[in-house]
């Protein structure tokens, strides 16, 4: 090997230098100058230029920063101790080289540390005056193969989730061809819809015939971006379903086209049979229970809150009594207040798409607290009739989000370009973040580490801190950036030349937050400058095997330059095509074109100052590719500007990103659809790898690198599950199986424990060692609990069916019956055998062809529930027949003994209408207006009051009273109706003409099985005949008492005015001395005894008289003239009269009358001989004797002003036989009883009227009634 | 023994204080003609002789003014008042069953009697007084 000796190759380059300024001046060395420093810059790819031999003549920043070699030791350095090969192996591409001038192949590096980097290198040998040099480009692969890796690793992952669940998934292109699908829904196709899905073909080939419409309806949908899901019902040979719940989710490309369909299947036939069985309180269950943790509150469409859960209180701090009724938009904080009106309405609009939205709610303190909001719309669901919003705080995420954005925004500044060093300082000037080029050019400059959180004027070199500082307030206050260069002298002696940009940092709305200082080492461009001056070869080559092309395009003149390459990666002739920015544009893709042109007139604007654009190439011959365009602006001397940047054809990158990011896509999509966490287990390091689900299902941040070991998952499985579960993990490990699972609890970050499956998939070396375990973890924490509430509901339901009193079966589609409760049992038996299983047609062949096997096939073609009646084994049953999907339910209830009631009810109704009392049933209620209703009136009830049925029906007994119904007796009757008592009455009722007749009424109150009185059944009877046979019965009464009256009279008279007469004579006989009949003293009892025996007389011949009367029937009836009359009385009184200075005045209206005219004469006297006996001392006399027509009577009138009589002592006994009411002499009690009695013989009555000391008023009623018997 | 008559037959007040003279049954007979007469007899005395309250009341059932049972009702409110209780016999020619039950209804009454009064009546009244 000929070694050039490093002073030589100088010279040669000299030489070169010298050469190209000679043919193109000084500008156009400038201007290659900038181009190959463009190079140098944006090419990642390391570029060495070294002898044939080996010696390392100049090296980019790129391949230093590969292999850990400063620019300066990267000369020092050979071949040899960068290739980490065998020396065979290096003969051999060192062979292959020489002999073609290149070689390209994957080969090892050795980094300064010794680590082995594998890369990717081609060199190309070329002369310059016979010197031969090699150039040769290194590309790092170890992206490439962390990126293979990922993707087979995720494409395991896939399989492994796609293979190892029970849902099934199909992938489906744009054009709904199956792309690929895994072994469930292999399975389920084949078993269920009895197909064969493959690869390649159409997914319609799957659907049922009737489906198919509404499926290309929805994947209609799908395709334009939209999620679905549908659920689809498959009826079983055995006569149930099986229900199945299809997810449809596109799946969208970096552009946002929809590009396929991800079909996710899961049978839901376990929930939605138990779902069917408790639909109802699985509502409000589902609803407002189930998610207790979860503030839950139910809005009208109006945003009204209706209900508020007590969650909301400890989430929110608010009473819920105190927010129902209020809006829910009050509870929203104001920034957010129009997204949430939105969502309301979308909500409201788009009921079936539920919403999920992330807003601020206000706490009882007014704040505003993060909040995550799921609501769906149930104001359908008549168990709830509003919006359901649950919700929770997301505080903790948000701040976290926050934070992470933060990081991430600051990160992205620091590693968008690696070659540069950058600091990020906040407004104190504190070092918030660097990166490893600024760590260690600083660590170079100040023999010190940067630390996060010290200052940056402590940081860098003193010598520099006021300009540091001075740039940074100049930065602060203009918000703009400033260059400047630096200078540095280095320990070893050496210097360096920093270019610096000070830059402010933007917050989101504008402040400036910080400063970043951007830094590039220009020293070793200076150098390399040099180096790659000497060469367009070289360039040309290297330009070539990177695919890089390099341009400049000047922009006053417009002039565009190309570099050999580019006319390649454009596809172009380097003859024929001339370079032209029109040109350009018309290679690019026509979508790429505008937003090329937006970001190259945004470096020429100044808004950015680096172009970096990838773009698609429409090549005229070759495929599509891709192009990734880096430039920036370059101000020459002599104040042209220049645009100076490359081109790199990166079509085969893209390729790998994009496989990547579909691999990526589809893992986060089934990530996503399944509820799965995804880990890898690695077993030699016990290192564990969680999936980021592990966040959203089990609440732990998948960033902490806690979760990362093997011994963070055993701690977080539950106390008495942990030995089971590593034991049986254990054992797999040691044996050939590959799949491991394994339920058990684990505890959840919020501290509570949740029931899990997990699945592990063992890969194995080559050896056939287990080496890593990757598994899926699935929360079915709600499946367990749904499964244990369907086994508790099932348990209930089953305990209430066999508790019921009645019969109860359900027969299935083949009429067996599929389960009796022991009621059914024991009725529906043959010879007490169970006919569980059975077909009912065969266990009871009667029932064929009857009229219920007609009923039973209506009920379930009809779909509808029958209720009837029906006799069956001699008992009445009433039926109810529900349709169910898998048959049939039968409620059977044996109403035989309310048939026999009924029948019994019946003959009592014809009893009822057949009867002649007259039936009226009302029911209890009200008894007050308008009364009870009439409900029922039997015949007997129209023949006796004439109103037929239909025109009492509904109106109340009311109708019957009229004006002489008696009002005491209805209060009797009510009093009866409000404590429930029967009654009976007799009362006057009016029939429909208005006549009335007397009814008697016998009212009861009905009451019902449960004791409560519903109705009152009257029976009436006319009793008008009784009554009045009552009412003669009452005169004839009136009659016989009145002659009691007389016998009475008489006795007292026998007793009274003839006994002591009598006893006084005896006793004045016993007194006599009748041996001494002369003795004094007899004289005085003889006197006595006279008065005595002549008392007696008159007593006897009163008495006569009074007989007289009583006998008389006949008196013999006379025209009388009351004048006439009381003169011949005036006759025989006129003595008295006079001696009692009486005078009489006589007014007779009625001059006279047809009257027995003894009874007149026998009046007058006694009238007046009574007025003169009972006169008052004190005054005159005076009579006053009138008469006048009254009715059927002339009123004879003796008022007189005697002593009165105090009527209210003596009326009764007025006109008794000897009552006397005066002690006067002459009073003997006869008087006024022989008027009365003459009177009353003949019709007439006495009325009297008297004031004590005033006078006395005698009225006499002669009945004028017997003209008759005159003629007679 | 001293006896008060009310009876509104005078022929019937003779005959019994001449009868009670005879037997020696009472030497201090008055009488009343009706119940008032004989409530204000009674009155008279109480508040003027104490010493001839009587100690019989021989008492008729049908008078004018004041009848028998008129006059007993009265009694029965002065009766507290007296230093002694009266003897209340009833003398009436009544054949009437109701006026023996009427008269047994008063606690006053010690006794019945139909007229006349004969001489073997009076020990029988005698032995009355005092229960």
């Amino acid at each position: 090997m000929d070694e050039l000796s490093a002073d030589s190759i100088k010279e040669k380059l000299r030489l070169l230098k010298e050469e190209f300024g000679v043919e193109h001046g000084y500008e156009e060395l400038q201007k290659r100058f900038l181009q190959l420093q463009a190079i140098f810059r944006f090419t990642l790819d390391g570029q060495i230029l070294l002898t044939k031999s080996g010696v390392i003549l100049s090296a980019n920043p790129a391949i230093g920063k590969l292999l850990g070699y400063t620019a300066g030791e990267m000369l020092e350095i050979s071949r040899k101790d960068i290739l980490d090969e065998s020396e065979e192996q290096i003969q051999e591409m060192l062979r292959i080289r020489n002999e073609k001038g290149s070689f390209q192949g994957e080969i090892h590096m050795l980094h300064k540390s010794g680590q082995r980097i594998p890369v990717e290198i081609s060199t190309v040998l070329f002369e310059i005056d016979q010197e031969s040099f090699a150039s040769v480009t290194v590309r790092d692969i170890r992206p490439r193969i962390a990126i293979e890796e990922n993707r087979k690793k995720s494409e395991a992952l896939v399989k492994l989730l796609m293979e190892n669940t029970e849902e099934s998934f199909f992938l489906l292109d744009k054009d709904l061809n199956i792309v690929s699908l895994n072994k469930t829904a292999r399975l389920m196709s084949q078993r269920l819809l009895n197909k064969k899905p493959e690869p390649g073909t159409s997914i319609f080939e799957l659907a049922q015939d009737e489906r198919r419409e509404e499926l290309k309806e929805l994947y209609a949908e799908v395709l334009c971006g939209i999620k679905r899901e549908s659920e689809i019902t498959i009826p079983q040979p055995d006569g149930g379903y099986r229900y199945f719940l299809i997810k449809y989710d596109p799946l969208f490309d970096e552009q946002g086209k929809v590009q396929g369909v991800f079909v996710n299947t899961s049978e839901t036939t376990a929930i939605r049979v138990a779902e069917l069985a408790f639909q109802k309180q699985k509502a409000l269950f589902e609803s407002l229970v189930q998610r207790t943790t979860d503030g839950t509150v139910i809005l009208d469409t109006d945003g009204t809150i209706r209900f508020a859960n007590d969650s909301s209180k400890s989430l929110l701090g608010l009473n819920p009594d105190a927010v129902v009724g209020t809006s829910g938009l009050d509870l929203v904080y104001q920034d957010d207040l129009k997204r949430a009106q939105q969502a309301l309405a979308d909500l409201v609009i788009y009921p079936d798409k539920p919403l999920e939205i992330e807003i601020r709610l206000l706490n009882d303190v007014a704040k505003p607290v993060w909040c995550e909001l799921r609501a769906v719309n149930q104001v359908m669901n008549p168990h709830i009739g509003g919006l359901v919003v649950h919700f929770h705080d997301i505080s903790a995420r948000k701040a976290q989000e926050a934070e992470l954005y933060e990081s991430r925004k600051s990160l992205s500044q620091l590693l968008n370009n690696t070659e540069e060093s950058f600091i990020l300082c906040d407004r104190n000037l504190k070092v918030t973040a660097f990166n490893q080029a600024a760590s260690d050019r600083n660590e170079t400059i100040n023999n010190r580490p940067m630390v996060i959180g010290e200052s940056l004027l402590t940081t860098i070199a003193s010598y520099r801190v006021d300009q540091a500082r001075e740039l940074a307030r100049h930065v602060f206050k203009e918000g703009k950036s400033i260059k400047t260069t630096a200078h540095h002298v280095l320990a070893n002696g050496s210097s360096m030349l920093l270019a610096l940009e000070y830059s402010p940092v933007y917050e989101d709305d504008g402040r400036i937050s910080g400063l970043c200082i951007i830094g590039n080492d220009v020293t070793d461009i200076r150098k390399a400058e040099a180096a790659l001056l000497s060469s367009r070869q070289r360039l040309m080559n290297a330009q070539h095997i990177a695919r890089l092309g390099s341009w400049d395009f000047e922009i006053e003149s417009g002039e565009l330059l190309w570099s050999d390459e580019v006319y390649n990666i454009y596809g172009l002739d380097i003859e024929t095509d001339k370079p032209s920015e029109r040109l350009v544009y018309k290679l690019v893709h026509p979508e790429d074109v505008t937003p090329f042109r937006e970001a190259v007139n945004a470096v020429l604007d100044g808004r950015t100052d680096k172009l970096d654009f990838q773009h698609r190439l429409i090549h005229p011959n070759l495929k599509q590719r891709w192009l990734h365009q880096r430039g920036e602006l370059r101000k020459g001397e002599n104040g042209k500007t220049w645009l100076v940047g490359t081109v790199q054809d990166i079509t085969e990158q893209k390729a790998i990103d994009h496989e990547m990011e579909l691999s990526i896509e589809r893992f986060r999509m089934v990530e996503m659809a399944t509820n799965d966490v995804i880990w890898d287990l690695d077993l030699e390091t016990d290192q564990l790898i969680w999936a980021s689900t592990i966040e959203r299902v089990f609440g732990y941040s998948s960033k902490d690198p806690a979760i990362n070991d093997m011994r963070w998952w055993e701690s977080k499985i539950h106390p008495e599950d942990g030995s089971r579960t590593f034991h049986s993990l254990y054992k797999h490990q040691h044996s050939n199986e590959k799949i491991w699972t394994e339920q058990y609890r684990f505890l959840h970050a919020d501290g509570s424990y949740r029931d899990v499956l997990d699945r592990g998939y063992t890969v194995f070396d080559e050896e056939g060692k287990a080496i890593r375990i990757i598994g899926s973890m699935q929360d079915i924490t709600e499946t367990i609990n749904q499964q244990r509430q369907i086994a508790e509901y099932a348990d209930r339901l089953e305990g209430m069916v066999s508790s019921i009193t009645d019969s109860f079966f359900t027969l299935d589609k083949q009429w067996r019956f599929s389960y009796l409760n022991p009621v059914a049992e024991k009725e529906f038996s043959v010879d007490g055998l169970s006919n569980h299983n059975k077909i009912i047609w065969e266990a009871f062949p009667e029932l064929q062809k009857s009229e219920l096997e007609r009923l039973f096939r209506k009920t379930i073609t009809g779909k509808k529930p029958i209720q009837f009646e029906h006799l069956l084994f001699g008992k009445w049953y009433a039926f109810n027949l529900y349709p169910q999907n898998r048959g049939l339910s039968v409620y059977a209830r044996d109403i035989s003994a309310k048939k026999l009631e009924e029948e019994r009810l019946r003959l009592l109704e014809s009893v009822i209408t057949n009867t002649n009392d007259a039936i009226l049933i009302t029911e209890a209620e009200p008894l007050n207006e308008p009364g009870p209703r009439i409900v029922f009136v039997n015949e007997a009830f129209t023949r006796m009051t004439g109103y037929t049925a239909e025109e009492v029906l509904g109106k109340n007994p009311r109708i019957l009273q009229g004006p002489e119904t008696d009002r005491k007796v209805l209060d009797k009757l009510r009093n009866a109706f409000l404590a429930w008592h029967p009654v009976e009455v007799e009362v006057i009722n009016y029939c429909k003409d208005g006549t009335p007749f007397w009814s008697n009424f016998s009212i009861v109150p009905i009451a019902n099985e449960k004791g409560w009185y519903t109705h009152w059944i009257s029976i009436q009877r006319n009793i008008t005949e009784r009554k009045e046979a009552e009412v003669a019965q009452k005169l004839l009464n009136e009659e016989l008492m009145k002659q009691n009256y007389g016998l009475e009279q008489f006795s007292y008279i026998t007793s009274h005015n003839l006994r002591a007469p009598v006893a006084n004579l005896m006793s004045l006989l016993d007194l006599l001395d009748r041996q001494d009949l002369a003795n004094p003293s007899n004289q005085e009892l003889l006197d006595m005894i006279d008065l005595s025996a002549h008392r007696m007389d008159e007593t006897l011949n009163e008495l006569i008289k009074v007989l007289k009367i009583k006998g008389e029937t006949n008196p013999g009836f006379v025209q009388v003239c009351f004048q006439e009359v009381y003169n011949r009385v005036l006759d025989n009184i006129g003595a008295l009269l006079q001696d009692a200075k009486g005078i009489v005045a006589t007014h007779f209206e009625v001059p006279e009358m047809a009257y027995a005219a003894s009874h007149i004469e026998s009046i007058m006297l006694n009238m007046l001989t009574n007025a003169i006996k009972y006169r008052s001392p004190d005054r005159n006399l005076m009579i006053d004797i009138s008469s006048e027509a009254k009715d059927e009577f002339v009123v004879l009138s003796f008022r007189d002003n005697g002593l009165g009589i105090d009527l209210n002592r003596y009326k009764n006994r007025l006109f008794g036989m000897y009552q006397r009411f005066h002690n006067n002499a002459d009073s003997r009690g006869l008087g006024l009883y022989i008027v009365h009695a003459q009177v009353q013989a003949l019709g007439g009555k006495i009325e009297v009227d008297s004031d004590v000391g005033v006078g006395t008023t005698f009225r006499v009623y002669l009945k004028n009634t017997f003209d008759a018997r005159i003629n007679h | 023994m001293r006896v008060l008559i009310i009876d509104d037959d005078p022929i019937l007040i003779m005959v019994c204080s001449r009868l009670m003279n005879i037997t020696g049954f009472s030497q201090a007979v008055a009488s009343s003609r009706d119940g008032k007469e004989g409530m204000e007899y009674l009155k008279t005395c109480l508040q003027e002789r104490p010493a001839e309250l009587p100690d019989i009341i021989l008492l008729d059932i049908n008078m004018p003014v004041m009848n028998g049972w008129d006059f007993l009702d009265l009694y029965r409110n002065i009766e507290r008042e007296l230093p002694n209780k009266i003897c209340i016999v009833m003398l009436s020619s009544t054949v009437d069953q109701a006026d023996y039950d009427r008269a047994n209804s008063y606690e006053q009454v010690r006794g019945f009697y139909s007229k006349p009064l004969t001489k073997e009546n009076l020990p029988e009244i005698k032995a009355l007084v005092g229960i």
